[in-house]
């Protein structure tokens, strides 16, 4: 067996070979039982050898993940025995706690003497999101597991790490039939959610992002309301389309992976990653259908519809905690930024703005590491005090 | 030597069907890495694989009360990842890509690693047996292949760090793979029989 076909082999395994490297790969194993064989012995080595490691930190954490998993999951039934004499209780005790807690920092406060230090560095408050029911009440969601009930939502549940999950909700009994009850779910600069609704459509919510959704799907269609940047992954069910609505534009989906961005200035992307998607502009009535890899650019003036192909990775990698920019300029690169975190921009000079930059980048909870990165790779300098950045060529 | 009540199948499996969490830490404990670096084979992404064996588990307990594994919970765990893994490249790009059919199949029945092969894989004795191929390897392809193993370098790093070029690094990868294989011929022999 020759080095060449050892290395093919290698590069095969290691998912680093071409369509027509693996038919060669595949015609040669064809060929003869014993080159099969060889193959056989080389992919065992390799797997004896390859796959991620796990440190026992990450092992904790994960254990931590799964057992919170289980807890919430027995914690979900039991709350269906409680009853609503209970339930109204948990009301009343909040409205006393309130008062109760301002006089509380009222006094500590006054008694405080010693001097505060102030924290210089810019971080993501990964904000609170909020949560706004039917009737208009709104809720701040920590980061903790918990049942969430309104005057005409039950059994809304709130997961440290899956957020919030609507699948096991439903409407008071008072809610008359026919009714779509609507709650709204406000992520802050900074802020990142994941949301599950009740038809097991699961939605990831990007900083800056306002998103309207029905507590139980009913009708036809399946509506919902968007302002800023979400990444839909809908659940199938042929019957009742789900439509994402956006000012002047509907995303209808036949059961996939797409991303909605609504922040670019003056128009709407939607990117598409698996299934089929159709986007209609409202004012022409036109409707474009999407395959996997198209972006449809929506201009909000003109009411016209551009359609092209991109690596919807670059598109969605935020939801994974990654900023990819593909020979994005550094202005466009700190506009983003600047959603993010509460910076401040200014130019040393006009030839910075233009300087590109490619990359991915995982987010950091301080905004100095990332312009670190960014500022080793370009040639550019970032000087930051307090929440000015000031950018220039290096 | 440690035993565990759940060491035991009747114990354990009794104890999963009435849903009691201290068996599903038990497994997650005993399996977890095993099956996190199974996945990540299969779906070349570490957060992905981490996220796939979290979701077998709580598929695992979700279900518990249909639970009748009559043979090993060990390879039931094996296989439920290796079907959720299966379900996710059907969409990554890399299979999206490969329009012929045959490469597609060939893909999942050759290069793809079975739960039956990786159970295979795990027995002790070979990886004693592997441990001491590594050391067998000559010297610049054992420093090669334990940067990029047990320090987890990159290629490029590893270029650097050694003063040697990218296609260096390569060409030395591929020679340990072949020399470890043929190291260890006769004990991936036994394998070979027993899983055909």
């Amino acid at each position: 067996m020759t080095n060449e076909m050892d290395e093919l082999i290698r590069k095969v395994l290691d998912g680093k070979a071409s369509e027509e490297e693996m038919r060669v790969l595949m015609r040669w194993m064809k060929e003869d039982g014993s080159h099969r064989e060889y193959f056989n012995m080389l992919k065992k080595v390799w797997n004896m050898t390859n796959g991620p490691k796990l440190s026992p930190e990450r092992k904790a954490l994960e254990m931590e993940r799964f057992v919170g998993y289980m807890q919430n999951s027995s914690l979900k039934k039991r709350e269906h025995l409680k009853s609503k004499v209970v339930r109204l209780w948990y009301r009343y005790v909040a409205v006393l706690l309130i008062p109760l807690l301002l006089l509380g920092i009222y006094f500590w406060s006054e008694q405080k003497s010693e001097p505060i230090l102030v924290n210089t560095e810019t971080n993501v408050d990964f904000g609170k999101p909020v949560l706004m029911m039917a009737d208009g009440r709104e809720v701040i969601l920590e980061q903790k597991n918990e049942i969430i009930e309104g005057a005409s939502e039950i059994g809304i549940q709130n997961d440290s790490l899956f957020g919030l999950n609507y699948m096991g909700a439903g409407l008071q009994a008072n809610v008359s039939t026919g009714e779509e009850v609507y709650n709204t779910l406000s992520i802050p600069v900074g802020g990142f959610y994941q949301l599950s609704l009740s038809d097991g459509t699961k939605v990831w919510l990007n900083s800056m992002t306002k998103l309207r959704y029905p507590v139980t799907f009913r009708g036809e269609q399946r509506n919902v309301y968007l302002a800023g940047e979400a990444y839909f992954d809908v659940a199938k069910d042929a019957d009742h389309p789900f439509v994402v609505n956006v000012e002047g534009m509907e995303v209808k989906v036949y059961g996939t992976r797409f991303n909605v961005n609504t922040l670019e200035e003056g128009v709407v992307q939607t990117v598409l990653e698996r299934g089929k998607v159709s986007v209609k502009a409202l004012k022409t009535g036109e409707e474009v259908m999407l395959k996997p890899d198209d972006m449809a650019e929506f201009y909000k003036e003109s009411g016209m519809v551009k359609v092209g192909k991109v690596d919807p990775f670059t598109y969605t990698a935020w939801k994974d905690g990654k900023f990819v920019f593909e020979n994005a300029t550094i202005e466009t690169i700190m506009s983003r930024l600047g959603r993010w975190y509460d910076i401040k921009v200014f130019y040393g000079d006009e030839q910075v703005k233009n300087q590109t930059f490619t990359g991915i980048i995982t987010r950091h909870s301080n905004v100095k590491d990332l312009l670190y990165l960014i500022g080793e790779t370009a040639m550019v300098q970032f000087d930051q005090k307090d929440n000015v950045v000031t950018v220039r060529t290096r | 030597m440690n035993m565990h009540p759940f060491d035991n199948h009747e114990v354990l499996l009794e104890a999963l069907q009435k849903g009691e969490e201290k068996a599903f830490v038990y497994l997650f404990d005993r399996y977890y890495e095993g099956l996190l670096n199974y996945a990540g084979r299969i779906v070349r992404e570490t957060e992905l694989a981490h996220d796939l064996v979290q979701e077998t588990f709580c598929k695992l307990y979700e279900d518990h009360v249909n639970l009748n594994i009559h043979l090993s919970v060990k390879s039931y765990l094996y296989k439920s990842v290796y079907n959720s893994c299966l379900n996710e490249i059907k969409y990554q790009k890399v299979v999206n890509n490969y329009a012929d059919r045959e490469l597609l199949d060939f893909y999942f029945s050759e290069i793809v690693q079975t739960p039956e092969a990786e159970l295979a894989l795990q027995n002790e004795d070979i990886r004693k047996a592997l441990e001491e191929a590594i050391n067998k390897l000559p010297e610049r392809c054992r420093e090669v292949f334990v940067l990029s193993k047990v320090e987890e370098l990159s290629n490029k790093e590893i270029a650097e760090k050694l003063n040697i070029s990218v296609k260096t690094v390569e060409v030395q990868m591929t020679k340990a793979l072949s020399r470890l294989r043929e190291e260890l011929e006769w004990v991936l022999c036994i394998i070979f029989f027993v899983n055909f």
